[in-house]
């Protein structure tokens, strides 16, 4: 029983983890350069992010 | 743990409970993913369109006269959606894809460990090429990619197995809805027969041969196009594989990304994330190789090894010997396949997975602390949702869901009453442009929605453009029409559409605005078309349709297929759904004698 608990809090530390990292990543994302801007017709664009 | 199919000599099923983990966990990630795009409506991005009813037509059996590029994943949709409705259809499909993705890498791991496949079954699931591939609407290679880990698991059963081969060819005919996914799987199914240790040479007819049969459909059709299928070898350094913020292209095909089209990159992608991301992966999969040496099959190790190899090469090889691909794609019928080589990274996958997965259970094994191992093998586990957090929900938004304005229906019967009374021919779109923004899509890409909404033929422009710079389609009836619109109108043009078999017109009048808008000239592109005294028949504030030429349709058009031409096109018709068929039939049997060996043994 005790083990199963012990087992139950390390995976929730693990997911902590994940999560503090997914946070760390989102503040990176949301200060990321945009995407170009694109012509209607355009399929896409094989240009890079806009400085 | 308990055995898994997977394993090595493992022929018992596995408990229930280990079957559920890995569909719920994939069920979880998947609807994570997905999110908006399962909610009410249509998912409308890029190449893919579904609209509420997708109605059986010519074109879809690779009739017409562009190349089939849709054959047949528009017959089976049209097929599909007399029995489910559109909408749902296409949620159900994308969710199962997903589904089945997880499961299949679930079950590709060797040994016992629980987390080695919980790391793999989330890397196959969350990883660039899905969610790039996801934006940018390529469902029929992603169905492909879901079935790979299931193609191999029955290929390398097939030579000690006949009874392999109907769910064989089961998961092909599932992974050959378009050309690319057909070629993929074959290869990997080929590969996995020959490389599965032991005399397999009628092994390895059987699936040569399932694998034609199931492809012939759009392989006829290719050919029978002749000069057609050759395309713009321009395009082969605007499709190369593309780097993803500071990584190079090739580093961004290692990592399973560098699809051409920026706009589909997870932003995620473009910042030093990406670099620590294929940095974990790389690392972790270095560490899985022992445990794949010694837990694995040779020959697994070998078939997956081999298609990796391939699907790496051919997605890098437009920016390593663009040269070699322009020429091949330019004089080759068929080998425009190949330019957009990221595709083919699909093949890549699997035995990353495989090598995440074992790489993670051994780091957990490593530490001798049961509870620090068990936090750092959940934290790294799920690293690959943590590296690329925007994947989620629905892409940061882009494939919510949305619903067709109700103009459309109004427009689609009034097309239907005009054919009721007896009108025909192709419905040509204008502008004559391949993609649109429309508003109620949230200006989000998509191609022309109007062909496959209405229940005819059509005729659209397969003119694309990337970054500004055009590439030619293939259609010669195409571009003859495109030279027509920019050079007559009135009666003139009415009639030389008519000769094209062209039988209604349709403008996106927000699509044409919008050109406009961007300064583009209005009398190109059929922007304003004139069509003399066509008749109206739809009028209204997004949509204007015509009825053009005699009341019969347009005249006799030239490109088209001969008789014998639809003869050979049925003959491969035929052998698909006769291997299809064939496989279902041998399937039942052996599902029938096992129910009747358990019944009597209960």
């Amino acid at each position: 029983m005790q083990g199963m608990i012990g087992g139950i809090a390390a995976i929730f530390v693990g997911v902590v983890l994940a999560v503090l990292t997914t946070v760390g990543v989102v503040s990176t994302v949301s200060s990321a350069p945009a995407q170009p801007d694109q012509s209607v017709m355009d399929y896409g664009t094989n240009q890079g992010t806009a400085e | 743990m308990g055995e898994r199919v997977g394993d090595e000599g493992a022929q018992a099923r596995p408990r229930l409970g280990h079957r559920l983990w890995p569909v719920a966990w994939s069920a979880l990630l998947a609807v994570l993913l997905l999110g908006g795009a399962l909610g009410p409506g249509y998912v409308l991005t890029y190449d893919m369109v579904w609209v509420p009813d997708l109605a059986m037509r010519g074109d879809f059996l690779g009739l017409g006269s562009s190349l089939p590029r849709a054959v047949p994943s528009d017959l089976v949709v049209a097929l599909a959606d007399e029995v489910v409705p559109g909408g749902l259809l296409q949620k159900l499909l994308l969710l199962g894809t997903l589904v089945l993705a997880g499961t299949g890498a679930w079950r590709l791991v060797p040994g016992p460990s629980l987390v080695a496949s919980f790391a793999a079954s989330t890397l196959y699931l969350w990883n660039p090429f899905v969610v790039e591939r996801l934006g940018i609407g390529h469902w029929p290679l992603l169905m492909t990619y879901a079935a790979l880990p299931w193609i191999h698991l029955s290929a390398r059963r097939l030579p000690g197995d006949r009874r392999a081969l109907a769910p064989l060819v089961l998961w092909l005919a599932f992974a050959s809805l378009s050309p690319v996914g057909g070629l993929v799987a074959g290869l990997l199914a080929v590969t996995s027969v020959v490389c599965a240790g032991r005399p397999a040479s009628r092994a390895t007819a059987w699936t040569a041969l399932a694998v034609v049969g199931l492809n012939a459909p759009w392989v006829a059709a290719g050919l029978l196009h002749g000069s057609a299928a050759v395309s713009d070898p321009a395009a082969v350094a605007l499709f190369a594989a593309h780097g993803e913020g500071v990584l190079p292209p090739w580093a961004a095909a290692l990592g399973l990304g560098g699809i051409w089209n920026a706009d589909v990159v997870p932003t995620s992608r473009t910042t030093g994330v990406a670099l620590a991301s294929l940095a974990l992966v790389l690392v972790t999969c270095a560490l899985g190789l022992r445990s794949w040496l010694s837990l694995g099959r040779r020959s697994d190790r070998l078939a997956l090894g081999v298609v990796a190899g391939i699907g790496f090469v051919v997605a890098v090889a437009g920016v390593v010997a663009g040269g070699l691909v322009g020429w091949l794609v330019a004089h080759v019928p068929g080998a425009g396949l190949v330019r957009d080589g990221t595709r083919f990274l699909a093949l890549l996958a699997p035995v990353q997975a495989v090598l995440f997965g074992l790489g993670v259970a051994r780091l957990v094994r490593a530490v001798p602390v049961r509870a620090l191992a068990l936090a750092a093998g959940t934290a790294l586990a799920v690293s690959p949702l943590a590296l690329m957090p925007d994947a989620a929900p629905a892409l940061s938004g882009r494939l919510d869901a949305v619903d067709f304005p109700e103009e459309y229906a109004a427009a689609r019967r009034a097309l239907v009453a005009s054919r009721e009374d007896g009108h025909g021919g192709d419905l040509l779109t204008l502008p004559f442009t391949s993609y649109r923004r429309p508003s109620w899509n949230d200006d989000r890409r998509t191609l022309d929605p109007l062909g496959r909404y209405f229940p005819v033929d059509y005729l659209s422009s397969d003119t694309l453009v990337v970054s500004g710079r055009e590439i030619a389609g293939e259609d010669p009836r195409a571009a003859r029409v495109g030279r027509e619109l920019d050079t007559l109108d009135g009666p003139a043009l009415e009639d030389a559409l008519a000769a094209e078999g062209v039988g209604w017109v349709v403008l996106d009048e927000e699509a044409a605005d919008a050109l406009v808008a961007q300064g583009v000239d209005g009398s190109a592109y059929g922007i304003g078309v004139d069509l003399g005294d066509a008749r109206r028949i739809h009028a209204g504030q997004r949509l204007t349709l015509w009825e053009v030429g005699p009341p019969d349709g347009g005249a006799v058009v030239t490109g088209r297929l001969s008789g014998p031409q639809r003869a050979a096109l049925a003959l491969a018709w035929l052998l698909a759904a006769g291997t299809l068929g064939a496989a279902l039939v041998d399937r039942l049997r052996v599902g029938w004698n096992t129910s009747r060996q358990m019944r009597r043994r209960a």
